[in-house]
């Protein structure tokens, strides 16, 4: 079990330097010097030569690209992301603030999003190819189809321009989450639905399932107690893993609904070229996905010997 | 493939599947508006300040916008530029993905660790969260240009090909006609030639068709949040960017737009799935 752990977490690392690396290097796209692009965007005006020297001798920017790599890497890693160009504060700082309102919106999602794929999912495929089952893969379909931001703004005209039921955008009770949340639940909703489907498609077509039913055990049973505690293992997995949306998962409705979460600090600070911003909210959003990962492998490893033995 | 053998398989497979024929369907017809705009509509740049915000009305199928622009000429001139700027991105991030994944596959070693490595990495970062980066930096560095977007939405969306195209290689790798093509002196090229692509054609196929959905979806919301194709060339996303102001006023502007999007990135769902049915046989159905 350690030896398997020890592997996993060894596994990681590159991807992790790859991560950090990518994050790093977004400021180096540029093809001018990063130095006056720096003190272009931060003073809004042409910097003199002697300011630029100054500047990149102070920010070390003068420095081998690997050696202010590493520097970088060892700040982020301990939460550092340096100061923001536009508003003078820890990124940090920035990020931490937006966070609850992500926070918030992401869970409300997150728990009527499984609810209702769990179940539409389980009734889609114990109904398979029935009327409810079309009109769940419909359903589904729909929701990966259609543009959230279109969805929200639809949603805007119904229930605040026309029935002046709902706040249209902004932060605050509970009533200013309806929307949002309701919007982002049904793309959410909508893969996960077909993902539970499929699962427990698969699991109905092994031949435990029609052991179960030859010796006449009623098909509920053999669904909820047989085929569904089997399926549930790629179905967590997948349901883990959109923890990472935490993080800048919503952009499209942030911005609809002006929610002042991470989303649209992202969005803002490209639009105010505050690229720090923007390298830590990839780099956090990056390794907080793999960090999951590794997570909930571990925890299979623990419950099921199979994958521990397997790999 | 002969040109006989496709056009049996499209009739007699292809649109037999209730899928195919829909999404198929759907996919002509915005096409066919994208192709025929000329001759559906008017000129979608020309304002008229005495016809702003007017709802729609038989001249003005789908009303004004704050310009007075006829919003029908610009959603269907919308077509154009979505189709093609989605197609420019899958067609080149097809070839880059699918390179790098048979060059991974085959080669195996430190190459395919490396490749897998940095597959990895991309599968890591949201896509939109780097798209939206990629193009503010690219703002700045090149100025605005279309090409931004293509730029950076190809260096996102080439790793599903890889990931695809590396599967396929190193499963066929195994395979007894490939080592026996191999046992009695086949080249590469004709190893590549006769048997891997041949073999990767239906995947790939139903990969690119799903793809373009998620694409025409990433540009329309660069689009919508102003880091897109910039006015005054129509692009449904922005369109609906700048209806988003309008909504109390004039509702229509944001509604048809955001309906095609929605219709073609549903067109190529419908013909992607209906694809997989028909060229992949798996048990395994999403």
């Amino acid at each position: 079990m350690l030896k398997y752990v020890a592997r996993r977490i060894l596994q990681i690392i590159p991807t992790l330097l790859g991560v950090s690396f990518l994050s790093f290097s977004l400021l180096y796209i540029f093809p001018g010097d990063p130095a006056e692009i720096i003190l272009t965007i931060t003073s809004g005006s042409e910097p003199s030569y002697e300011e630029i020297q100054k500047f990149r001798a102070e920010m070390g920017l003068d420095r081998p690209i690997i050696v202010q790599y590493i520097d970088w890497l060892s700040k982020a890693i301990r939460g550092d992301f340096g100061n923001s160009w536009t508003e003078g504060k820890p990124v940090m700082d920035l990020i931490l603030q937006r966070l609850p309102a992500s926070a918030e919106l992401f869970f409300m999602t997150f728990a009527i999003s499984i609810s209702f794929a769990m179940l539409l999912g389980i009734v889609s495929a114990i109904y398979k190819d029935r009327a409810i089952d079309h009109f769940c893969r419909i359903f589904s379909l729909l929701g990966i189809s259609i543009p959230s931001f279109w969805l929200g703004l639809i949603l805007i005209w119904i229930f605040s321009v026309q029935l002046h039921l709902l706040p249209a955008f902004g932060y605050g009770g509970f009533e200013h989450l309806i929307l949002p949340v309701l919007t982002w639940s049904f793309s959410f909703m909508a893969i996960k639905t077909r993902f539970v489907r499929s699962c427990l498609l698969e699991a109905l077509s092994q031949d435990y399932v029609i052991t179960a039913r030859a010796k006449g055990l009623p098909k509920r049973i053999v669904v909820l107690r047989h085929a569904l505690r089997n399926a549930l293992i790629p179905i967590i997995t997948y349901f883990s893993l959109s923890i990472s949306h935490l993080i800048v998962g919503s952009i499209m409705v942030e911005v609809v609904f002006s929610w002042p979460g991470l989303g649209s600090l992202l969005v803002e600070s490209v639009f105010k070229r505050d690229f720090p911003v923007v390298q830590a909210l990839i780099f956090i959003s990056g390794v907080l996905f793999v960090v999951i990962n590794l997570v909930v492998d571990i925890l299979y490893a623990i419950i099921d010997p199979r994958i521990r033995y397997g790999d | 493939m002969e040109f006989a053998f496709v056009s049996e398989v499209f009739r007699s497979k292809i649109l037999k599947n209730d899928l195919c024929t829909i999404g198929f369907g759907i996919i002509l017809f915005i096409a066919m508006l994208g192709l025929f705009a000329p001759i559906i509509a008017d000129d979608p740049y020309k304002t008229n300040l005495a016809e702003r915000l007017e709802p729609p009305s038989i001249e003005h199928l789908f009303g004004t916008d704050q310009l007075g622009r006829d919003l029908f000429s610009r959603v269907v001139y919308g077509a154009r530029t979505s189709l093609f700027v989605a197609m420019t991105i899958s067609l080149i991030s097809m070839a880059i993905g699918c390179l790098i994944g048979a060059v991974s596959g085959y080669f195996g070693g430190i190459i395919d660790d490396i490749i897998g490595r940095i597959i990895d990495v991309f599968l890591a970062i949201p896509e939109l969260v780097f798209n939206i980066a990629l193009v503010g930096i690219f703002c700045v560095a090149y100025g605005v240009s279309t090409w931004n977007v293509i730029l950076a939405v190809v260096i996102t969306n080439w790793v599903s090909y890889a990931r695809i195209m590396r599967g396929i290689v190193l499963s066929l790798k195994e395979k007894e006609f490939v080592l026996c093509a191999k046992a009695i002196g086949a080249k590469d090229s004709y190893i590549l030639l006769k048997h891997v692509i041949p073999n990767a054609i239906g995947p790939i196929i139903v990969l690119a068709t799903l793809n373009m959905g998620n694409v025409i979806m990433t540009i329309a919301s660069l689009g919508f949040l102003g880091l897109g194709i910039q006015p005054p060339t129509p692009e449904w996303g922005q369109i609906l960017n700048s209806g988003k102001n309008y909504i109390t006023m004039a509702p229509w502007i944001t509604f048809f737009p955001g309906l095609f999007i929605a219709l073609s990135v549903l067109g190529f769902n419908l013909l992607g799935e209906g694809l997989r049915d028909v060229l992949e046989k798996r048990t395994l159905e999403y």
